[in-house]
């Protein structure tokens, strides 16, 4: 019974993870997850040097992937409108809302983000994208009858935001297909958060601590 | 009461062989998460009639192939990652023969399409990847040496990682273009850039440096 339990569990999780698969049962945006971990120090361990006390900064997101779409092209009033066709903000991915999940408290344009796990979106209006950081609830897999938490950034609304902060835009000198959020220039103070697709890097820098 | 023994010892055999995969672990956490890159091409965007989809125009991708590579993605964590001279590549390696580009685990690349890389074509298929580490100057090789999707010590044969390493079933040697990233990526990263139905590129990139390969589709 528990058995027959666990796997239609797993097939029901499955079948909604395909939500907007194709082709065959294969998600069309694969998940994607980026990570850093700060704080901690080297020690010595019996296979060599063993990172212990540091502190996980976690985004989860989907990855939509470019397949020869100008994806942030577009002007005017069409500019963003393939990476986000009709939600009021960009999910920052592909299909589930993006989340970052910290272990630290990070200040980000100045206000504090206490250890918790947020949603993240970003407002792309041209040359001018928002980084914004939300307490909305996501939803685990799509229930349009589930108003109390959002999928992607289907229902957003500005009320939940915990802090907006303007990014930095650059152009890469390569394409990246598969569109995906990084930490970079990462240390014990702080860091970035990156998203790259195509040839745009778009970063918001963060501080460990309040 | 049998079915629950059972179900016992499963969990207990799953807790072991995650134990063993998670081998640097701290907590429950991998300390080098699992990472995907992922690029499907050859196929066309179209309007199925009656179809709803959430991109733009209603369009949806069909018929493309997937290229695919699946890795461990190990963190910066404040390290110098490579070194120089006789040490340089040595901290990546960790007594490896070869570098697996990646932790833990075998990178391991997945192609539903034939690939043209380094003068040679890649069948459709699984393959291992590896990167030999020589100071400006890196090799990617393409391997077809059986794995372990977990670690066993006894195993002399399969890889885990680059262990047990041999260059007896290289598909083929290509060396990699280095150039500098604008900034410093905390996590490796393999990623499929510059992609056209044509080709592309694959790299992996950590730190403050790209190392890429470019390909073709096709024989």
């Amino acid at each position: 019974m528990t058995r027959r339990l666990i796997a239609t569990s797993s097939m029901t999780l499955a079948l909604s993870a395909m939500l907007f698969a194709q082709d065959g049962g294969r998600p069309a945006s694969p998940s994607g997850t980026a990570a850093a971990q700060v704080g901690g120090k080297f020690e010595t361990g019996p296979e060599g040097p063993e990172y212990k006390g540091g502190k996980w900064i976690e985004m989860t997101f989907g990855r939509p992937i470019k397949r020869g779409r100008d994806v942030f092209g577009g002007t005017g009033a069409s500019y963003g409108k393939v990476a986000n066709p009709d939600a009021p903000v960009w999910r920052a991915g592909a299909n589930l809302t993006s989340q970052l999940k910290t272990e630290v408290p990070l200040t980000i344009n100045g206000k504090t983000v206490a250890p918790g796990t947020y949603t993240i979106f970003i407002d792309l209006k041209p040359n001018n994208w928002t980084f914004i950081v939300s307490n909305w609830k996501a939803q685990t897999r799509y229930d349009p009858k589930n108003t109390a938490e959002i999928w992607g950034a289907y229902g957003y609304t500005a009320d939940k935001d915990v802090v907006r902060a303007p990014m930095t835009l650059s152009t890469l000198p390569f394409s990246v297909e598969e569109m995906s959020w990084q930490f970079t220039d990462v240390s014990d103070a702080g860091g970035k958060l990156t998203m790259t697709w195509d040839k745009t890097a778009a970063s918001v820098p963060f501080k460990i601590g309040m | 009461m049998m079915r629950k023994l059972m179900v016992s010892i499963g969990c207990l055999l799953a807790a072991a062989a995650a134990a063993a995969t998670i081998l640097a672990a701290q907590g429950d956490k991998p300390m080098s998460p699992r990472g995907i890159a992922a690029t499907q091409i050859g196929g066309k965007w179209v309007k199925p009639a009656g179809a709803t989809d959430y991109t733009l125009g209603g369009q949806t991708y069909q018929g493309g192939k997937w290229i695919e590579v699946t890795y461990g993605a190990p963190l910066k964590r404040g390290r110098e990652l490579w070194g120089s001279g006789a040490e340089y590549g040595k901290s990546s390696l960790v007594g490896a023969p070869i570098w697996r580009a990646g932790a833990d685990v075998t990178t391991r690349l997945k192609t539903e399409l034939p690939l043209a890389i380094g003068g040679k074509t890649l069948a459709p298929g699984e393959y291992s990847l590896f990167i030999d580490l020589k100071e400006h100057n890196w090799t990617l090789v393409v391997s077809t040496l059986p794995f372990q999707p977990k670690y066993d010590p006894k195993e002399k044969v399969a890889t885990f990682g680059a262990y047990n390493y041999t260059t007896a079933k290289d598909v083929l040697r290509t060396p990699m273009k280095l150039e500098a990233l604008p900034h410093s990526i905390e996590q490796l990263t393999w990623e499929f850039v510059d992609m056209t139905d044509a080709g592309g590129s694959l790299a992996l990139v950590w730190g403050n440096q790209m190392a890429s390969v470019a390909f073709k589709v096709g024989t």
